[in-house]
C-alpha cells in the first residue's frame, strides 16, 4: 500500500478489503488489467470511471460473481477465493447490483430473507422445512424502522413499491447481513432526485453503523458527498485514487479522461 | 351505476409513500381495481365469473338442460380431472418461466405403460411404479435438457413431446391396452359421492399449495420466475429449483395419465394427445403469467374447470365435436392475450 497521501490518519489502519494487481480478460478485451483497489474500516470509497472503464468487472471480482484472471483479493489482510457470490456473501461482502435486486412478486420480507429463510424450529420444523415468515416480517420490520425506512408494511410485495423504495429495500438487505462490506453498484441511477436523496441517507446511515462501503455512481455531486476516497479507472486500469475533501471534480474528470496522470500510485 | 365516476375518487389515503411515482403507481391501481378492468388484476375472479356464466349459458343451450346438474357437474369435474392435475405440474413449471408440452405424450405413454405392466400379470404396485417413474424420469429429461444443456424449454420440451407420444406409438405397436377390470375402481370410484381422480387433483392442490406457500423451495419457485438473476447471485441453486419443478411435472402428468388410464379402463398412445395444450390453457387462463413468478394453484385449478366446462358444455349442447379444439384454442389465446396485458398495466 503507502498511498500518495501521508498526512492520512486512516491509512494507517489497515484495509479492511484489497485487490492486489488483479486482472481480467474476455477473450481478446483486457476488461481490467493489475488494479489495486484499498477499502479502510468504515470509509464510503467511490469507484469511478467511464463505461467500459473496468467499474462492472472489478466489482464483480470483488463479490464473487467472476474470478481473476491473475491477482489477489484479501479481506482483512488475509488472502480469499470468492467462487461465488454466495462465498462472498460467507465473508461479509454484500453487494446490491443496479436493477437486479429485488423479486417483485414477493414481499418485502420475503425479498429481505431471499436465499437465506429462516425456518421454524422444533419438532415439526425438522421433519419438514417451513419458513418462519413471523420471525423474518418481525426482524424486516425493525430493520426497516433502524434504518429509518418508511415502506408501510413489510407484508406488501415488491412490485406494489416505487423504484426508490425496491432499491432501499435491496440496500436494506444488504445491510441485514452484510457484517463488514457493502458494494453499492448505481444506487441511485434509476431514481429520482427526491429518491435519490432518500438513497442518500440511507446509505450514510450504512456508514454510520460502521460498515464499509464502495459506492460505484455515475453522479459526481453525490458521490463527492458521500464519499472519502474516490478511486479512478480508465481503460481497465487504475487511473488514481484521491481524497475526496482535497479534489474537486474538474481533477476527477481529467482523470478519467486521461487528460491529467496521476503518478504516485 | 357509473363505475369509472367512482373510481376516480380514491376512498382511503394510498400507501403511505410519499414518492410521487409510487402515489400514481398506486392510484393507478386502485382506479383499475374499481373500474371492470379490475377484472385483470385480480385474475381468478374473472374466471369463476366465466365458469358460472358459461355454465348458465350451457344450462340453457342443451337440450336436456342438463348442464347444472350436480351428476352432470361431478362427471365434468371427472372428466378434466386428470388435466387439472398435471396443470399443478405444469403451472409450477411456468411459475419459473419455462413451459412443459411433453406432459400429453407423457398421460399417453404413463397410462400404457402402467397398464401393460398389468396386463402382463405383475401386480398393481409394480404397474403404478412403472407409469409414475416414467414420468419422473420424461420431467427429469427436460429438467436436464432446459437447466444443464440449456435449451430453450419450449424447444426442449416440444422435442419430448415427439420423442416420448413416438415412444407411445413404439411400444403399443398402435394398440389398446387394457388393465384388468379390478384397475378400473380407482378411476372411477367416488369417495363421498366425489370421484377418485376430482379428491386426488383437490388433494393435491391443497398441498402443493401449502408447499408453495409455505416452503423455501416453493418460495423459490415464485423467486425463480420473478427474477433469476438476483436468485443466482443470492444463492438460490436456480437450476435444482427448475429441475425439481419439471420432474414434479412429469410426475403429476403421470398421475393424470394413470388416473384416465383407470378411468376409460383403457390405454392407447394418443389418450392424451393434445392435452399439453389444455394444460396450459388450465394454468394461463387461471392466472398463472408465461413470464414467470405469477399466480397460483387454486387459480390453475379454476382455469382447468373453465376448459373442462366449455368442452363438455359443447358437447351437451351437441355441438360438433371438431368445433370444440378450435374453441378451446381462441380461449387459450384470448388468456394469453389477457396475460400480455396485465403484464403491461402492471409495469405501467
Amino acid at each position: 500500500m503507502g498511498g500518495g497521501g501521508g498526512l492520512m490518519p486512516a491509512a494507517t489502519a489497515s484495509p479492511v478489503l484489497e485487490a492486489r494487481g488483479v486482472s481480467k480478460a474476455f477473450g481478446h478485451v483486457q476488461a481490467l488489467s493489475k488494479v489495486d483497489l484499498d477499502l479502510l474500516p468504515g470509509e464510503v470509497l467511490g469507484l469511478v470511471g467511464d463505461n467500459g472503464a473496468g467499474k462492472s468487472t472489478l466489482i464483480k471480482i470483488l463479490s464473487g460473481v467472476l474470478q481473476p484472471d491473475v491477482g489477489e483479493v484479501l479481506i482483512d489482510g488475509r488472502r480469499v477465493h470468492m467462487g461465488s457470490p454466495v462465498a462472498a456473501q460467507a465473508l461479509g461482502i454484500e453487494t446490491v447490483y443496479q436493477d437486479l435486486a429485488v423479486v417483485p412478486m414477493l414481499d418485502v420480507a420475503e425479498n429481505l430473507f431471499l436465499g437465506r429463510e429462516e425456518r421454524i424450529g422444533g419438532r415439526f420444523g425438522r421433519l419438514l422445512p417451513i419458513v418462519n415468515r413471523r420471525s423474518m416480517q418481525r426482524q424486516a420490520r425493525e430493520q426497516l424502522n433502524s434504518l429509518n425506512i418508511g415502506l408501510g408494511s413489510v407484508r406488501q410485495k415488491v412490485e406494489t413499491l416505487s423504484g426508490g423504495q425496491r432499491q432501499a429495500v435491496a440496500v436494506s438487505r444488504a445491510v441485514v447481513f452484510g457484517r463488514h462490506i457493502v458494494i453499492l453498484d448505481e444506487p441511485t441511477a434509476a431514481l429520482g432526485v427526491r429518491e435519490s436523496k432518500a438513497m442518500q441517507e440511507l446509505i450514510q446511515a450504512i456508514n454510520g453503523r460502521g460498515l464499509s462501503v464502495v459506492l460505484i455512481s455515475h453522479n459526481m455531486p453525490q458521490v463527492f458527498e458521500l464519499t472519502t476516497r474516490i478511486l479512478i479507472l480508465r481503460a481497465g486500469q487504475r487511473a488514481g485514487v484521491v481524497r475526496t475533501a482535497e479534489t474537486n471534480m474538474e481533477q476527477v474528470v481529467r482523470l478519467m479522461t486521461g487528460a491529467e496522470i496521476q503518478t504516485a500510485a | 351505476m357509473t363505475p369509472s365516476g367512482s373510481a376516480s375518487e380514491p376512498e382511503d389515503a394510498p400507501l403511505e409513500s410519499e414518492d410521487a411515482p409510487g402515489r400514481e403507481v398506486s392510484r393507478f391501481r386502485r382506479v383499475l381495481k374499481l373500474s371492470g378492468a379490475g377484472l385483470l388484476a385480480v385474475p381468478w375472479i374473472g374466471v369463476l365469473i366465466g365458469i358460472v356464466v358459461l355454465g348458465v349459458l350451457f344450462n340453457s343451450t342443451s337440450p336436456c338442460h342438463c348442464f347444472m346438474t350436480s351428476s352432470n357437474l361431478l362427471t365434468t369435474a371427472q372428466e378434466f380431472s386428470y388435466v387439472g392435475i398435471a396443470a399443478l405440474g405444469g403451472a409450477m413449471v411456468i411459475m419459473t418461466k419455462g413451459i412443459d408440452l411433453s406432459v400429453g405424450s407423457n398421460i399417453s405413454l404413463s397410462g400404457l405403460l402402467a397398464a401393460a405392466v398389468m396386463a402382463d400379470g405383475h401386480g398393481t404396485a409394480l404397474a403404478l411404479l412403472a407409469g409414475l417413474g416414467v414420468g419422473i424420469g420424461v420431467g427429469l429429461v427436460n429438467g436436464f435438457l432446459v437447466t444443464v444443456v440449456g435449451m430453450q424449454p419450449f424447444i426442449a420440451t416440444l422435442g419430448m413431446l415427439s420423442v416420448v407420444g413416438g415412444a407411445a406409438v413404439a411400444y403399443s405397436q398402435g394398440f389398446t391396452l387394457y388393465p384388468p377390470q379390478s384397475f378400473d375402481s380407482l378411476g372411477q370410484g367416488t369417495i363421498l359421492g366425489v370421484p377418485n381422480p376430482v379428491v386426488v387433483m383437490i388433494g393435491l392442490a391443497i398441498a402443493l399449495t401449502l408447499f408453495l406457500r409455505y416452503t423455501p423451495l416453493g418460495r423459490h419457485i415464485y423467486a425463480v420466475g420473478g427474477n433469476e438473476d438476483a436468485c443466482r447471485l443470492l444463492g438460490i441453486r436456480v437450476r435444482r429449483v427448475k429441475m425439481f419443478t419439471y420432474a414434479l411435472a412429469g410426475l403429476l402428468g403421470s398421475v393424470g395419465g394413470i388416473l384416465l388410464m383407470s378411468f376409460l379402463g383403457s390405454a392407447n398412445p394418443s389418450q392424451g394427445l393434445g392435452d399439453e395444450l389444455n394444460v396450459i390453457a388450465a394454468a394461463v387462463i387461471g392466472g398463472v403469467s408465461l413470464f414467470g413468478g405469477q399466480g397460483t394453484l387454486f387459480g390453475t385449478l379454476l382455469g382447468a374447470t373453465l376448459v373442462g366446462e366449455i368442452s363438455d358444455g359443447l358437447t351437451l349442447a351437441q355441438v360438433p365435436g371438431y368445433w370444440t379444439e378450435m374453441i378451446v384454442g381462441c380461449v387459450i389465446l384470448t388468456a394469453i392475450g389477457v396475460d400480455q396485458l396485465r403484464r403491461r398495466l402492471r409495469r405501467g
